[in-house]
């Protein structure tokens, strides 16, 4: 059926890790990560990874959109889709492939973290089950975020366009879950608005709440955006 | 067997193809000849099923390209204009990459007989990035040969090459005995790899046929006859079933021209006539056209 996944998903790792500016995104979450939490452990004997979850969401809004915003683009920019394209592989497989690499590249991200859930759980409270919770959302979280993010990439082969249009969807729905942009709005619009936003599940999975609701909205997501990516392909609307 | 019947593609405002048709000859090289703009690239980028016609039919051994495009996939090797390939790879782990795609039972067998065609094997191990133009040629081609593919098409293989490297490429292509669509806006390219030629302008087919032909029917020669008739000389002429003539007077002299398809050297039968007729030879021209001549007076209107 989908031969040709493991050997496309293998060649986009190895372009993925090939670039340099790559790394650099990663090692940069890395970074920031490691600062917020070892000055707060530092400073404040305190060992909680729940300012990780929290500011997570904002994180991601920039990894995200960088990771993506080559990934469906890149090879058109190259010519390589040519080759591609050229090939006896199906327009799921490309898709899939790319979308699975980047998934990869996030939790190789998330490595970078590793350090702070090992000190939790030798300084602070060592419950696993919110430390496994927590990288649960967290992966969610990333996979929802991607999923658009390829879709986006896929449709502009200028990447500094895709990304700020990856970063302004995820912006605005980020602000959906905000209680300063909620408690602006009429009370019956409240909920509607917020179930639109993937913070509020995402928060929910974080502390243990998984949802039938919020396991619909965001399998539906997800799924939305690869199928949009998948008919784009198939389309070869901009094939030059 | 390859057909494509009445393929258009319109970009806009732009008909980069117009309803052009043809079929490819089996285990021959086949020239898509055509000024920067002609439409080649589009046409071929619509065989390997990256550009999706307008218009048009596709076929390949009786497999319709918009049924079954992964069957036709698997017929075809593609290197396309600029040869894009995937740089940050050895060229060990592209031709891997390849075959795998391409589900070759014996990868190594395969690659190795490329490679060793190709005289790439020394390179084996180097990034792509860091190859010589002429290798990366040479890369491309091997990957766009392995599996055996039915229909090879490459897009300006030869462009951008030093001569040597050309000539290596052409020989190899000649030596392969494949079915070969080979695009090029260079006619002398064209002259020397391919059999047959398809002339493409502004999207459309304006000559096809096979090389030879295009060349030797516009082998003319212009002769004047002086001290004989029209008549006698027609007669004579006529004899000659390769020959075609035609005649006028002028003068007092008789004026006559004459082309042939065939391999002759047309000043034989004109010295036989002179010599017959007793006539005296008063000017011959010979009128050679070559596909230079008929390529750039069929392609005036829009130069390089
Ligand atoms: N994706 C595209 N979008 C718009 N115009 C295109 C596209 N691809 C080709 N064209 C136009 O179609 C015509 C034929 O181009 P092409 O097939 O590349 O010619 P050739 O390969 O013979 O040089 C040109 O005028 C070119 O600008
Ligand atoms: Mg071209």
């Amino acid at each position: 059926m989908m031969n040709n996944l493991i050997p496309l998903y293998k060649n986009e790792l190895k372009r993925y890790f090939y670039s340099t500016g790559n790394y650099v995104f990663i090692a940069l979450f890395g970074l920031v990560n490691n600062w917020l939490f070892f000055q707060n452990f530092f400073l404040n004997q305190q060992a909680s990874l729940s300012a990780f979850f929290q500011n997570l969401p904002f994180l991601l809004l920039f990894l995200i959109p960088a990771l993506a915003m080559g990934l469906m683009s890149e090879e058109k920019n190259k010519g390589t889709w040519e080759i591609l394209l050229s090939l006896p592989v199906k327009e799921a497989e490309i898709i899939l492939s790319k979308y699975l690499a980047g998934f990869t590249v996030v939790i190789a991200s998330f490595l970078t973290t590793i350090a702070l859930p090992i000190t939790v759980y030798t300084h602070g409270n060592p419950n696993i089950s919110v430390i496994f919770t927590g990288y649960l959302g967290a992966l969610i979280l990333s996979a929802s975020y991607l999923a658009l993010g390829v879709f986006v990439s896929s449709l502009t082969k200028q990447q500094t366009i895709s990304f700020l249009i990856t970063f302004a969807v995820l912006f605005v729905n980020d602000i959906f879950s905000q209680d300063y942009f909620l408690l602006r709005l009429p009370l019956s619009f409240r909920d509607v608005i917020s179930s639109l936003s993937l913070t509020p599940y995402y928060k929910n999975i974080v502390n243990g709440l998984i949802t039938l609701k919020g396991i619909v909205f965001i399998m539906t997501w997800i799924i939305t955006f690869i199928i949009l990516s998948y008919f784009h392909l198939k389309s070869r609307k901009d094939s030059r | 067997m390859i057909k494509v019947s009445n393929l258009t593609k319109t970009f806009g405002q732009i008909k980069a193809v117009d309803n052009i048709s043809f079929e490819l000859k089996p285990k021959i090289i086949t020239g898509l000849l055509g000024p920067n703009g002609a439409g080649k690239t589009t046409t071929m980028r619509m065989l390997t099923g990256l550009v999706t016609p307008d218009k048009g039919k596709i076929s390949i051994n009786n497999k319709d390209i918009k049924k079954e495009p992964l069957e036709i996939k698997k017929m075809l090797g593609y290197l396309p204009e600029e040869n894009p390939l995937y740089s940050f790879l050895t060229v060990k782990e592209y031709l891997n990459f390849i075959s795998e795609i391409k589900g070759i039972k014996n990868t190594k067998k395969e690659i190795n007989k490329y490679v060793r065609d190709l005289g790439i094997d020394k390179v084996m191990n180097q990034k792509i990035e860091n190859l010589s133009k002429g290798f990366k040629q040479r890369v491309g081609l091997s990957a766009s040969l392995m599996g055996n593919p039915d229909l090879l098409i490459l897009d300006e293989a030869t462009s951008g090459l030093d001569p040597n490297q050309r000539i290596e490429i052409r020989d190899y292509l000649k030596k392969i005995k494949k079915t070969i669509l080979f695009s090029s806006h260079i006619l002398s390219e064209v002259q020397q790899i391919c059999d047959e030629v398809i002339i493409i302008n502004e999207g459309k087919i304006i000559a096809q046929g096979k090389i030879n032909k295009l060349l030797k029917a516009k082998q003319q020669l212009k002769v004047g006859f002086k001290n004989t008739t029209k008549t006698k000389v027609e007669k004579e002429i006529k004899s000659n079933k390769d020959i075609e003539f035609e005649l006028s007077k002028d003068k007092g002299i008789i004026w006559l021209t004459i082309s042939s398809n065939k391999k002759i050297d047309l000043r034989k039968p004109v010295w036989k006539i002179s010599e017959k007729l007793d006539a005296q030879i008063y000017q011959m021209e010979e009128e050679k056209q070559d596909l230079e001549n008929i390529f750039s007076r069929l392609t005036k209107s829009n130069d390089e």
